[in-house]
């Protein structure tokens, strides 16, 4: 498992990097997908998702659509332009980011 | 998908979701989406709704929905997160400017006061108020109120008094004292106790616990070590010696007027003698009036109790205009002074003398200062001036007598 710690500030470039890929999820799709690519090792709590995702698209980075499941609503999340371009800003900042880290983390052959 | 949630079932779940506090509708609605998910999972699997249902919601803490909506709203508001940069925006402005200020204090350069009181006010009026209520906002499980309260007013009460202390205005030593007390019988034990209700999940902010720390040590840099006892005594040694060579050279200065008789006396030496006598009532005036702040006009210093008493200073020579009326003669006492005496030697002898008079800070008395310093080193100073004006009435007259 990795913990919530290291995960927090990545979430939301996960979330974008996702939905870059997929077109449009709906939450739990996101959580399963998430567990799936990780091996199960990051396992997303809907405390930590919605938040991000109700904020991504207060800001404009993603829009909703609704569907209906039966009696219930079901919203899908899709990037708009700006969040298109945006994640892909911020995956890139990430693996800048991971890079940089291993290079400090990994001890050097002396 | 055959395993689809009936309706009755989704009445129950929404109700349950709005029962734990989770109202907000859209949100609402990707909870429900997302549990009932989780749940057709469970039925594809063969379990019974009620089952599968009350098994989640076992999983889930109490408090998750509630929180869960709090932080989604405190995120979505936009007033609030603007809130939180002008927060620290302004923490940053008020220590920036204390900084500053600080600088000029140090530097002796003009506007030093106003540039801290402006940095302190940023801070006690701006910052923490702002700051006490974010983090109050921010708790999600039963916001403790007392925490913040009693955080922001140690620290207002530090803060002010530091400012005061450093304005030199009165009051300063009775608010910083009460804020050691509010640190101490207020904030430290709410602390404690809080680290152990840790269970609780209280939020506590480290932030809170860095800037009580800064204030506290603060206060004590203001507060002081008291005066050691060696120096007190010191102390008084001097300033018993200044007045016991006062004494000498003043009855020698009479024997030496009577044996040169009225007749020698010229209208200049006359001059020098009443502004001298006027300086030596206005030393002897500030000297009572040090020990009149501890209640013993009179009392030889060597006897006084409380020579490490702060305020009588202030009361003594700052309040009523003394000390700097006294700077001022001092000047005048000696440019008359040199301009009588034609010898250069005696004229650099006075010069160094009345260095004190000058105002320039590494020489000068400043009594803005010094009017905090503990009696028996004020009593010292202003013995000193005293024998310093005696002695040189003395050089001078001297002089103006081998002269006729």
């Amino acid at each position: 498992m990795i913990s919530n710690d290291l995960l927090k500030g990545t979430l939301r470039t996960i979330v974008l990097k996702l939905l870059a890929d997929n077109g449009r999820m709906y939450g739990y799709e996101i959580t399963k997908r998430v567990e799936e690519l990780s091996a199960g090792k990051i396992k997303l709590t809907f405390g930590a998702l919605y938040p991000v995702l109700h904020k991504l698209e207060a800001d404009g980075h993603i829009q909703t659509e609704v569907e209906y499941i039966g009696k219930r609503v079901r919203k899908y999340y899709t990037l708009t332009e700006t969040g298109r371009s945006w994640s892909e800003r911020k995956v890139d900042e990430f693996f800048d980011f991971v890079n940089t880290l291993t290079y400090v983390l990994k001890p050097t052959p002396a | 998908m055959n395993a689809v949630i009936i309706e009755d079932q989704l009445h129950r779940i929404r109700n349950d979701l709005a029962a734990k506090g989770l109202t907000y509708e859209s949100l609402q609605d990707d909870i429900l989406d997302h549990l009932c998910c989780m749940i057709e999972e469970k039925l594809e699997a063969g379990e019974a709704f009620d089952v599968s249902y009350g098994e989640i919601m076992s999983d889930i803490d109490g408090n998750t929905f509630s929180n869960l909506q709090h932080q989604t709203l405190l995120l979505l508001d936009y007033k609030f997160q603007r809130m939180k940069r002008t927060t620290y925006l302004l923490g940053l402005l008020g220590s920036l400017l204390t900084i500053v200020g600080a600088l000029f204090k140090i530097m002796h350069w003009p506007g030093a006061g106003i540039i801290m009181v402006l940095g302190f006010m940023t801070v006690v009026l701006g910052f923490l108020p702002l700051y006490f209520i974010l983090s109050y906002r921010e708790q999600t499980e039963k916001p403790n109120v007392i925490f913040p309260v009693v955080g922001y007013l140690s620290l207002l009460i530090v803060f002010t008094g530091a400012v005061f202390k450093i304005m030199h205005w009165p009051g300063a030593e009775m608010l910083l004292r009460a804020s050691v007390i509010f640190l101490l019988v207020g904030f430290l034990p709410l602390y404690i106790v809080q680290i152990f209700k840790r269970s609780v999940k209280t939020k506590i902010n480290p932030a809170y616990i860095i800037m009580l720390l800064v204030g506290f040590s603060i206060v004590l840099i203001l507060v002081k070590v008291n005066i050691s006892k060696d120096s007190i005594d010191r102390y008084t040694e001097i300033a018993v010696d200044y007045r016991a060579s006062t004494g000498v050279i003043d009855s020698a200065l009479t024997n030496m007027l009577e044996a040169a008789g009225d007749s020698a006396i010229t209208p200049d030496m006359k001059k020098v003698m009443s502004l001298s006598e006027e300086l030596k009532a206005d030393a002897d005036e500030m000297l009572q009036g040090l020990l009149a702040g501890v209640d013993q006009a009179g009392v030889p210093i060597e006897e006084v109790s409380r020579k490490d008493f702060r305020n009588a200073g202030r009361d003594a020579f700052l309040d009523n205009g003394l000390a700097y009326a006294f700077l001022e003669k001092s000047g005048e006492f000696k440019d008359v002074l040199v301009q009588l005496v034609e010898d250069p030697v005696l004229q650099d002898q006075l010069e160094l003398d009345f260095l004190f008079a000058d105002g320039q800070w590494i020489n000068g008395w400043d009594p803005e200062d010094d009017a905090n310093d503990p009696l028996v080193i004020n009593y010292k100073i202003i013995s000193e001036f005293k024998w310093k004006v005696v002695s040189a009435e003395y050089k001078v007259m001297k002089y103006l007598l081998s002269e006729e």
